[in-house]
């Protein structure tokens, strides 16, 4: 349902541009800022996709996200727990509250299009911390595309 | 003198006394085309400038960690092994913001986050207070 905050059980991807990767492969904070004209940080919810395939789930974020872009040759999908983002509120800035939302979108069709509410772009606290949770890196592009 | 291409500023850096310059320039190169790829754009010219101004004051050592904000400026990184982080975001015309993590003393689990916008041309002054350079730059 659309505005549904998701399980803290689930995972979420981030598209991260090359720019935003360190030449050792890991996400920069600059990766988890929202543009001003956002209103979320959009992800994509993993466990929408055939529940425990993981390869099956990147696949299907990949198909939806090169439907709708095009995707740098460097760029990643950041894997993110969505308890420990929605934990960051209680633990790391007490003044900040994160919510992962589900968002699908219909055209181009990307039903596991989410977003995370209550960043803003100059909270780089925040973004250290979004960057830190950061459980496993895949390349953005299928195999198919490179 | 301000560069007023990404190009120019690229020239100028070449001829800058900055250390690990082939590294840098050449990541700085990749940078440009991945920011490109990312958002059809290139690096701001006068983050560049700034970014050159800084390193060629402080002559840091070692070389570190360089990506891009999306908004076209760039995002510099040191750790050091205490699990203390200085970053800085060079934002062009002049501005930069300085990030200072560190663990809090009496709640390890959480950090302390200490920030400052300045001009580029102060960083150095900026940071004074904390010293970091000193077990960072070593």
């Amino acid at each position: 349902m659309k505005g549904a905050v998701l399980p803290n059980s689930a995972s979420i991807v981030r598209l991260c541009g090359g720019s935003h990767v360190r030449e050792d492969g890991t996400i920069a904070p600059t990766a988890f800022r929202a543009r001003e004209d956002e209103n979320y940080l959009s992800v994509n919810w993993l466990d929408f996709f055939a529940p425990s395939d993981r390869p099956a789930q990147i696949a299907a974020v990949r198909r939806a996200l090169e439907s709708k872009r095009n995707i740098g040759s460097k760029a990643r999908l950041a894997r993110l727990h969505v308890g420990s983002i929605h934990a960051v509120s209680s633990s790391g800035n007490a003044f900040v509250t994160l919510e992962v939302r589900h968002e699908p979108e219909a055209l181009p069709p990307d039903p596991s299009h989410s977003g995370i509410y209550g960043t803003q772009p100059d909270d780089l606290a925040v973004q250290e911390r979004l960057a830190n949770l950061v459980n496993e890196v895949f390349s953005a592009k299928s195999a198919a595309s490179q | 003198m301000m560069a007023n291409s990404f190009k120019a500023a690229m020239d100028r850096l070449e001829q800058a006394s900055v250390p690990c310059k082939a590294r840098l320039l050449e990541r700085l190169r990749d940078l440009a085309v991945l920011f490109h790829e990312d958002y059809g754009n290139e690096p701001k010219a006068s983050a560049l400038s700034d970014l050159t101004e800084f390193f060629a004051s402080a002559q840091l050592k070692h070389y570190t960690s360089i990506t891009m904000t999306p908004d076209g400026g760039f995002y510099v990184e040191w750790q050091s092994e205490a699990q203390q982080k200085v970053a800085v975001e060079f934002m062009g015309g002049g501005v930069a913001r300085l990030f200072s993590f560190r663990p809090n003393p009496r709640h390890p689990e959480r950090s302390d986050v200490f920030t400052c916008t300045t001009t580029a041309d102060a960083l150095m002054d900026a940071l004074a207070p904390w010293n970091p350079w000193k077990a960072l730059a070593a």
